[in-house]
């Protein structure tokens, strides 16, 4: 109890000193030069002036996906973190509480405790107009919401393995807590493998007789049923609808593998049948590709559907398909590079591509990589297969929200079959391909700053 | 008749009959070639082209099953429900009792969203031929293909009662209700199965097995199976399903007593009971593998493996002691407090009976070699152990992984008690054994140059340690490396105190800690800047924590950090500090405090991940 009251009045204090520091913070100041002069003086002058926690993101880092948690950990404790983008890395700088400090200790967060003035010369080299940096100041920690089935499914899904490892938490909803409008609670969801055509992941060919996916049919139908569809496909084109008004109120959505193409396929069939008899008992419509409406997509157009239901692919927005990426994709020559953006002018993009390493080990899915031809010309691209038709990584706007599609299924697991275990992240501690997925829970978390012009 | 005339009226009867295969072959024809046609059309999917045709011909022949067939499909794949409806329904017309024709009728009403009509034309179905086991399979059929799986059951209990066989549609009903997640009325069904046919218990395990993983599936089966087994105990294939669900969910106490019910009733004379002990002991659950392993014993003195019972239950007894030996620093236990009755002494007992009741035997020469390992290091009774040892050596030539074990154990009491000699021997003796048994050569090797150490014969020692040091893989490399490594440093500085040191530590191994502790001191006040004292200042901690001295030895540690703040020992001394304040104090928050410091000085320590996990065990986090 005592020791808790000690560390309760040292925090107060250094939290006194944080606020005095953030009256005279070089990055409020440089908005007036003669402020800005008097504060880099004091900044200089003051042994009283407060320290700051910088936890770099660069190849120093020993944990960088356990550095997006302390930052998550710090918002949760109402502190600040200013997200220092293209700055080491993109590194975090964080008030100087003890509690901090020890928090990364304690989870293996590398960091360096800086003076001060150090922080006010970091802060000027991020602000000044020949660097490609700038910083984000994230303000408070987004309500994270994973769109889950309640029963187990046989493989993992990157974005839960990212948070459990980094300790951020999150709900699990479904179709039911969605359709009640549910989502609405959350600033940020992820979708993972999951199918939104109805077509039960198009695992029929190879697990039509597993128990999982019988029960999982079974679970779907009833679901459907309990919420007044006729069939899977039908609740599954409603929740999409549903995810859709979530994004344009103001939400943001991160997807992953089959749940990109698959999200962008249910929106666009609305008013089609694209289901073969083998997963909701009647024929599909034969006029199915013609009846798309790609005007509803978030991402993606023009595709053609694979209508063959053993084929394990939605479409040809997917290269390679499925069943041949395996065969033709090397990994030791599998690599997809990341795209520079200004940090000044293009903020959102840049978070998103915040990396140790611009070239990153490529990783297969369901769906892979997106075909550049039927991508959609106002989303922007983030990464891709450098001289190929390939797109890894895309981000989009849509009404007041966003939406990120991320290809592939675990960035430290080549390929992840249906029943392989889940991947450890405690040796992955330093992996490009899940900082990519962190980048996005914590974008959410950004003050949002006037455009520069 | 004149045969003219005769001519004449074959003549006619000739052409009329030509004239009329002719007709009837041309429209034959027209019939085939718009079949071809709609054949061709439906493969390329163009099905409103096909249907076309083949209503054409269905026309012209509403007789033929093949059109009928290809017409009714192109109508399915159209989704013109209703002209599907229609069609089977004028074929009914012909062969109204058509079972398949009529099920597949109620799918289709179904997919029109009619479920009404649908379970009318089941019905329909089923009254055509209601005391006929295949009816209901056919009707069930097309139910479970429109996904109605109630009614699908439904059906099937009514045919069970219609067809007099209560036997009927088990497997079916059990495995609807399984994908439905009822677990409970899935597992009845299946306790039906066994209990129809005991040998299908293997086939029932797997099918029940396929829900068992999930917390519901497994509490449903257990409380349906308990039922079952309260209603009819006699059935020996219940109470084997019963004991296999309590092992699958580990509740070791119940399933025990179920096993002794199944022993007794298929008279297996203790085998049962024997596997199951044996798998409860494996499983760490000793508490009922000792139960257990004792009533064999008692219950079954002419069973065949009761050697192996009898070692078995010393074991148990033995590896509970174990369990609870929860206050283990840096590896090594405490003495048992002087006047309490040894913990281990049961086990002793059942080891020595084993070894008189079945003399000359390799399960004797095991539960020896067992109460020596418990003299030796549980007691700390040397002279004990060495006896034990010496006797199995002779006993157990015959047994060369027992002797092999016993030879490298006995040359550790040797060097305990201070015979350097009588140790070397047994270690040399391991040098040449098979490549099977390198683990104990490795070891064997490592002590011998460890000898050399306490011998103060420096340079023999890092000569056997070299060769040790390049074997990576072995498990003693780490240890070698380190010992290697410390002669090296203090050899060329400070040999006196090293000297010195060895002599200490050879005490240390001797348990005698009062005369070490001694030793240690000195060294460390004749020599407070040399290297080696940092070491000499860590083991006077070591020494004390074995003497239960805690806060001495959490004192002796503070000095050593404080006044060594170079030694490379600082992050190891601190994770010490902890593990007393954790372990010995019971001290949360000063251990905490402890780690804390570790990491804070030491963030790339090899000992920050334990750090790190013990701070969060102590926090009480989830992770």
């Amino acid at each position: 109890m005592i020791a808790d009251f000690g560390l309760w009045i040292v925090d107060l204090h250094k939290r006194v000193k944080a606020i005095l520091f953030a009256l005279r913070s070089p990055l409020t100041a440089l908005r007036s030069p003669l402020t800005a002069l008097c504060s880099l003086l004091l900044a200089l002058c003051s042994p009283l002036f407060a320290q700051k926690i910088l936890i770099p993101m660069d190849l120093k880092q020993t944990d960088h996906l356990k550095a997006y948690g302390i930052a998550y950990w710090t918002l949760t404790k109402n502190l600040e973190v200013d997200w220092l983008l293209n700055y080491r890395a993109g590194s975090f700088m964080i008030d100087g509480f003890d509690i901090v400090a020890k928090e990364c200790r304690v989870r293996g967060v590398y960091f360096e405790e800086i003076t001060g003035a150090q922080a006010a010369q970091i802060y000027a080299e991020v602000q000044d107009e020949n660097n490609n940096m700038d910083a984000v100041r994230l303000e408070k920690a987004p309500r994270i919401a994973v769109y889950v089935p309640p029963n187990f499914l046989p493989w993992d899904d990157a974005v839960t393995l990212a948070m459990e490892y980094s300790e951020i938490p999150y709900d699990k909803v479904w179709d039911d807590e969605v359709l009640e409008d549910k989502l609405m609670k959350y600033d940020w969801i992820h979708l993972h493998h999951e199918d939104f055509t109805g077509q039960y992941g198009k695992f029929y060919a190879s697990f039509a007789a597993a128990p999982w996916y019988v029960e999982q049919q079974v679970m779907y139908e009833n679901e459907a049923k309990k919420l007044g569809f006729k069939k899977v496909s039908e609740m599954k084109k409603a929740v999409s609808r549903k995810i859709k008004e979530y994004i344009a109120t103001g939400g943001f959505m991160f997807a992953m593998c089959s749940a990109t193409d698959a999200f962008d396929i249910a929106l666009a069939a609305e008013n089609t049948d694209i289901c073969d008899a083998i997963y909701d008992g009647d024929p599909p419509d034969r006029d199915a590709q013609k009846k798309l409406d790609f005007s509803k997509c978030l991402a993606f157009e023009n595709f053609t559907l694979e209508k063959n239901p053993l084929v394990y692919e939605y479409s040809d927005i997917d290269i390679p398909p499925s069943p041949i990426a395996p065969a033709v994709s090397n990994p030791e020559t599998d690599y997809f590079t990341l795209f520079e953006f200004s940090a000044k002018y293009d903020p959102v993009p840049t978070m998103l591509t915040q990396d140790h390493a611009n070239i990153i080990k490529g990783f297969m899915g369901q769906t892979t990589n997106f075909k550049k031809s039927l991508i959609k010309k106002h989303v922007t691209v983030l990464a891709e297969k450098e001289g190929t038709e390939e797109v890894r990584y895309i981000h989009g706007n849509y009404g007041r929200g966003t939406f990120t599609f991320y290809g592939g299924h675990d960035p430290e697991d080549y390929q992840h079959a249906v029943g392989d275990p889940p991947t450890d992240l405690n040796l992955h501690k330093n992996s490009p391909g899940y900082r990519l997925i962190l980048n996005n829970i914590l974008f959410p978390a950004a003050k949002k700053k006037q455009q520069k012009t | 008749m004149k045969p003219y005339l005769l001519r004449k009226i074959c003549s006619i009867v000739f052409l009329l009959l030509g004239g009329f295969t002719v007709v009837s072959y041309s429209q034959a024809s027209n019939v085939e070639i718009k079949i071809r046609l709609a054949q061709s059309y439906e493969r390329s999917g163009n099905f409103e082209a096909a249907v076309k045709l083949y209503e054409e011909a269905f026309g012209k022949d509403s007789a033929n099953v093949t059109i009928f067939e290809s017409l009714k499909r192109s109508y399915l794949q159209l989704k013109r429900y209703d002209d599907a409806i229609s069609l089977i329904q004028q074929w009914l017309r012909k062969i109204p009792n058509d079972i398949g024709l009529l099920a597949q009728l109620g799918s289709i009403y179904i997919l029109n969203s009619d479920e009404a009509s649908a379970v009318t034309i089941w019905d329909r179905a089923v009254a055509t031929h209601p005391t006929l086991e295949a009816t209901y399979k056919i009707v069930g059929g097309a139910m479970i293909q429109s996904r109605l799986f109630e009614r699908a059951i439904e059906l099937y209990k009514r045919g069970r009662t219609a067809c007099g066989n209560p036997a009927l549609f088990m497997s079916d009903i059990a495995y609807l209700y399984s994908i439905m997640m009822n677990y409970t009325d899935a597992t009845r069904e299946y306790l039906k199965m066994v209990r129809q046919n005991p040998n299908d218990l293997g086939l029932v395990q797997s099918r029940i097995a396929g829900y068992t993983t999930r917390a519901d599936g497994i509490s449903a089966a257990t409380l349906a199976v308990e039922d079952a087994v309260k209603t009819d105990p006699n059935t020996v294939a219940y109470q084997q399903l019963l004991a296999w669900l309590y092992m699958e969910g580990k509740q070791f106490d119940r399933a025990y007593n179920v096993y002794k019910i199944i022993d007794e009733k298929m008279k297996a004379d203790g085998r049962e009971l024997y596997n199951f002990a044996e798998r409860t002991l494996r499983e760490k659950a000793f508490t009922v593998a000792i139960k257990a392993f004792k009533d064999i014993v008692n219950r079954y003195p002419k069973f065949a493996q009761l050697p192996q019972a009898k070692f078995g239950y010393a074991r148990a007894l033995e590896e509970s002691y174990d369990l609870g030996d929860t206050l283990k620093l840096f590896g090594i236990l405490e003495r048992p407090a002087a006047g309490l009755k040894p913990p281990y002494s049961s086990a002793i007992e059942s080891y020595r009976q084993v070894i008189s009741e079945y003399p000359n035997t390799e399960i004797a020469a095991r539960s020896l070699l067992r109460v020596s390992i418990i003299q030796q290091e549980k007691y700390f009774d040397l002279d004990g152990a060495r006896s034990s040892l010496e006797t199995l050596e002779k006993n157990s030539l015959r047994f060369s992984p027992i002797l092999f074990e016993c030879r490298l154990r006995l040359g550790n009491v040797y060097l305990s008690q201070g015979n350097l000699t009588d140790a070397a021997n047994k270690y040399n003796a391991l040098a040449g054994i098979g490549s099977g048994f390198n683990e104990l050569k490795e070891q064997a090797a490592f002590r011998l140059a460890e000898l050399d150490y306490f011998q103060e014969r420096f340079n023999d020692a890092l000569t056997k340690l070299q060769t040790l040091t390049t074997q990576a893989t072995a498990n003693v490399t780490n240890d070698a490396l380190s010992l290697q490594i410390f002669i090296q440093e203090n050899l060329k500085s400070n040999e006196p105190a090293l000297r010195q040191f060895a002599k200490a530590d050879f005490l240390k191994r001797q348990l005698k800690f009062s005369e070490a502790l001694i030793m240690f001191e000195s060294i460390l006040k004749e020599n407070p800047k040399a290297d080696i004292a940092d070491e000499a200042s860590i083991n006077i901690g070591d020494i004390l924590t074995h003497m239960n001295k805690y806060s001495e030895a959490i004192a002796a540690y503070e000095r050593a950090l404080q006044e060594y703040p170079e030694t490379i020992y600082q992050d190891r001394t601190l994770m010490k500090i902890g593990q007393i304040y954790q372990l010995g104090m019971k001290d949360k928050v000063k251990a905490i405090e402890a780690y804390q410091r570790l990491l804070e000085k030491f963030q790339n320590s090899i000992y920050s991940n334990e750090a790190r996990k013990k701070i969060r065990e102590l926090r009480g986090d989830s992770i």
